[in-house]
């Protein structure tokens, strides 16, 4: 027999079935539920919140490679890149306490204190997925390419909901110097020009990537990085530039500007014996910093892409290659004073010297710009050797120089001639070419008759400075020989002489060989007696040559209604950036001038 | 109980303990490696944007630094008491007058005495 406490024990834990069944299928249901949520989660939508959670978790970050730096000769930086940020507002960030500094914020952007206000409004807008879609928008932005030093202050102001993307963007820190050569890169990044351009291969290198995990801030967690591909910097690269040579050169170009008012001028400064660029610029020019801002002329490589007939500059092909092929020597006489002279059964008609010259020697002919004479030598030469020779010198083709928008002018075959082009072409009319081609043929005759491919690279190198790519001096083709070429330099110097057109090109204790241009321009069909080209080609020292200049001056406006002659406009900017050019590189005056220390009695105190 | 069970008892005991205190310390162990390297990690990830930052600034300055030396900008600074030596003012001297005069280098006789003598 049970006792009665035990009775009421076993009552007290019996359960009526219905209880029982009422719970045990409500706790089932749950579970059940539980359980069909847990297998709808993991395995019918899986997949989409996998997605979800590894696109809220996931950091693929992009690591922007440096575009390497381009510097002159001698190592001044000329164009780098830098870190800079895009400023912008995300309006849900803003606490009312932040307004108070939108002021400081706004003289620090440089923008009016309103835009901050507005961009701090837009809190909201349309979105695209269904109609009435409403987003929040988490970035507006206030100024694009902010500086480091700037960004430094805007944080300093502890506004959280101000914050920029750093990004790469390129300076160009000599400004205007410089700038045909350098070229740009535009908004996109893209390199549109010039050396930037020609380079880009080298100078872009190669962005890196890195995947990790962000925290709830959007923080990186580097602990959870996964994969890294570090960026690789772009090569560096040393142009042939020297940019003292290159301000000399420019601030002479602004001399010119403010002198004669031209349409356009351009100089080209280069070492004969390497082919290299030393200078190079035009106006008008254009700031690469702001390269948007200026006109898109002005942004047009003049030296390379504008063409003019080179007029008597153009007489060393003639000369040299009557030379060349023994036709005649520098002593040998052209009667100046006829004005036709019978080829075949054809008459031809020469052009006119502005002065009558009547019987003199070839050499004469150079020296006194002979139109008459350069037009006989032509003839002598013959149309097809004329032709080889002007093709020989470069002209009608491109030289190749590698910076875009070069043109390789205008030189028609022989058979597209008419009567007349045989005593034009000479005397540098019936053809077209760019002021590069006229200084390649001129740096010929300097470099002993040897055409040399003009550079204006001279290595890549990389963050250690070690060559990885060297750019060597590449001859074309000898033109005309050694001696032919001497013969030349000869007569060059007496252009540049007290007899000579190019007086002003003269420099004491110096023989600079040179020939001066000066080109009517086409004006409707019509050759214009009012608008010219002058230029002015020059070398020295002439016996052993250092430096070739190419000046051209286009539609020089003179006073007192004088001509822009070649020697008048184009000569005395040879002179003067010769002349600096002279004391920059320390190069020797003739042997007899020299000062050496020995010559002036220095005694050891005075050392 | 005997006492050889006693004994395998304990054995098993003192086994489950140090079984239990090295998977545990390893197990603890791990997470405390993980949150050191998560440490590390995050000081190295902290390190790397200040380099990042310290090298912006130095590509910041190097680029002033080209600015303020361009030649216009020299030129400026320079105006009015210095210029470039003209051909006329440029001495030329050979190899052979400056071994004559200056020796091999080794005389005392030409040392320069100013303020920034041999700093270059």
């Amino acid at each position: 027999m049970e006792s009665l406490p035990e009775r009421g024990k076993m009552k007290s834990v019996f359960i009526s079935p219905f209880r029982f069944y009422l719970v045990f299928f409500a706790v089932s249901i749950t579970f059940c539920s539980l359980g069909g949520r847990l297998v709808y989660l993991q395995v019918f939508k899986a997949n989409d919140f996998t997605e979800f959670a590894l696109g809220a978790r996931k950091n693929f970050l992009t690591l922007k490679a440096r575009r390497g730096d381009i510097v002159d000769r001698k190592g001044n930086l000329m164009a780098t890149t830098r870190s800079v940020v895009n400023v912008g507002v995300d309006p849900h960030s803003i606490e009312p306490e932040d307004y108070s500094k939108f002021g400081e914020l706004a003289k620090l952007l440089e923008i009016p204190i309103d835009e901050i206000h507005e961009a701090v409004s837009k809190k909201t807008r349309k979105g695209t997925q269904y109609k009435g879609e409403i987003k929040k928008v988490r970035w507006v932005k206030l100024k694009e390419e902010v500086d480091e030093r700037t960004y430094r202050k805007i944080k300093s102001l502890k506004l959280e909901g101000i914050y920029g993307n750093h990004k790469h963007s390129r300076l160009y820190p000599g400004n205007r110097l410089g700038s045909h050569v350098l070229g740009f890169l535009n908004k996109e990044g893209l390199a549109t020009m010039g050396a930037e351009r020609f380079a880009d291969y080298y100078l872009k290198g190669q962005d890196g990537w890195k995947e990790s995990e962000k925290d709830g801030k959007r923080r990186e967690m580097p602990q959870h990085r996964t994969l890294e591909v570090a960026p690789k910097n772009g090569l560096n690269l040393e142009l042939t530039i020297d940019w003292m040579i290159q301000d000399m050169v420019e601030k002479e170009l602004a001399r010119i500007v403010e002198d004669y008012n031209p349409l356009s001028a351009s100089m080209i400064v280069s070492e004969p014996r390497t082919g290299s660029i030393l200078a190079l610029a035009n106006v008008p020019d254009f700031d690469p910093n702001f390269y948007n801002k200026s006109d898109l002329a002005f942004q047009r490589n003049r030296a390379l892409a504008d063409l003019y007939e080179p007029g008597s500059t153009f007489k060393i092909v003639a000369v040299s290659g009557c030379m060349n092929d023994g036709i005649v020597s520098p002593d040998d006489i052209i009667d100046c004073s006829v004005s036709t002279i019978q080829k075949g059964s054809k008459r031809l008609r020469l052009p006119g010297d502005h002065h009558p010259l009547g019987k003199i020697s070839v050499k004469q002919v150079v020296q006194k710009s002979s139109n008459r004479g350069a037009a006989q030598l032509g003839i002598k030469l013959g149309s097809q050797r004329l032709y080889d020779y002007c093709r020989a010198f470069g002209f009608g083709q491109k030289t190749d120089f590698g910076i875009g928008g070069e043109r390789k002018g205008i030189l028609h075959h022989p058979k597209n001639w008419d009567g007349l082009t045989i005593t034009r072409l000479p005397m540098g009319h019936a053809v077209s070419a760019t002021a590069m081609q006229v200084h390649s043929a001129m740096a010929t005759v300097a470099n002993g008759g040897v055409l040399m491919k003009p550079k204006f690279i001279n290595r890549v190198f990389d963050e250690e400075g070690k060559t990885v790519t060297p750019f060597n001096a590449k001859p074309v083709r000898r033109v005309v020989s050694t001696r032919v070429a001497e013969s030349l330099t000869d007569m060059l110097v007496s252009v540049v002489s007290s007899q000579g057109t190019a007086r002003k090109a003269r420099i004491e204790g110096f023989d600079v060989a040179g020939k001066t241009g000066t080109t009517q321009k086409l004006i409707n069909g019509k050759y214009s007696r009012t608008h010219h080209v002058g230029s002015f080609v020059g070398f020295f020292p002439a016996e052993k040559p250092i430096i070739v200049i190419t000046v051209v001056v286009d539609e020089a406006k003179m006073k007192r209604g004088l001509l822009g002659y070649g020697g008048t406009v184009a000569a005395p900017a040879f002179q003067n950036v010769a002349k600096q050019i002279i004391s920059y590189l320390g190069i020797k005056p003739k042997k007899e001038d020299i000062k050496v220390a020995s010559n002036i009695r220095l005694s050891r105190q005075a050392l | 109980m005997n006492f050889k069970t006693k004994n395998i008892n304990r054995y098993i005991f003192v086994l489950g303990l140090a079984l239990l205190l090295f998977f545990g310390g390893g197990a603890l162990s791990i997470v405390w490696l993980r949150m050191e390297i998560s440490t590390v990690a995050k000081n190295c990830g902290q390190l790397e944007g200040e380099m990042e930052i310290v090298g912006r600034e130095v590509n910041q300055l190097r680029g002033q630094r080209s600015k303020s030396l361009r030649p216009s900008s020299l030129a400026i600074m320079i105006e009015g008491r210095l210029s470039m030596p003209t051909a006329q003012n440029t001495f030329h001297i050979s190899n052979l007058d400056m071994n004559d005069r200056v020796g091999d280098g080794k005389s005392n006789i030409y040392k320069l005495n100013g303020e920034f003598a041999g700093t270059r």
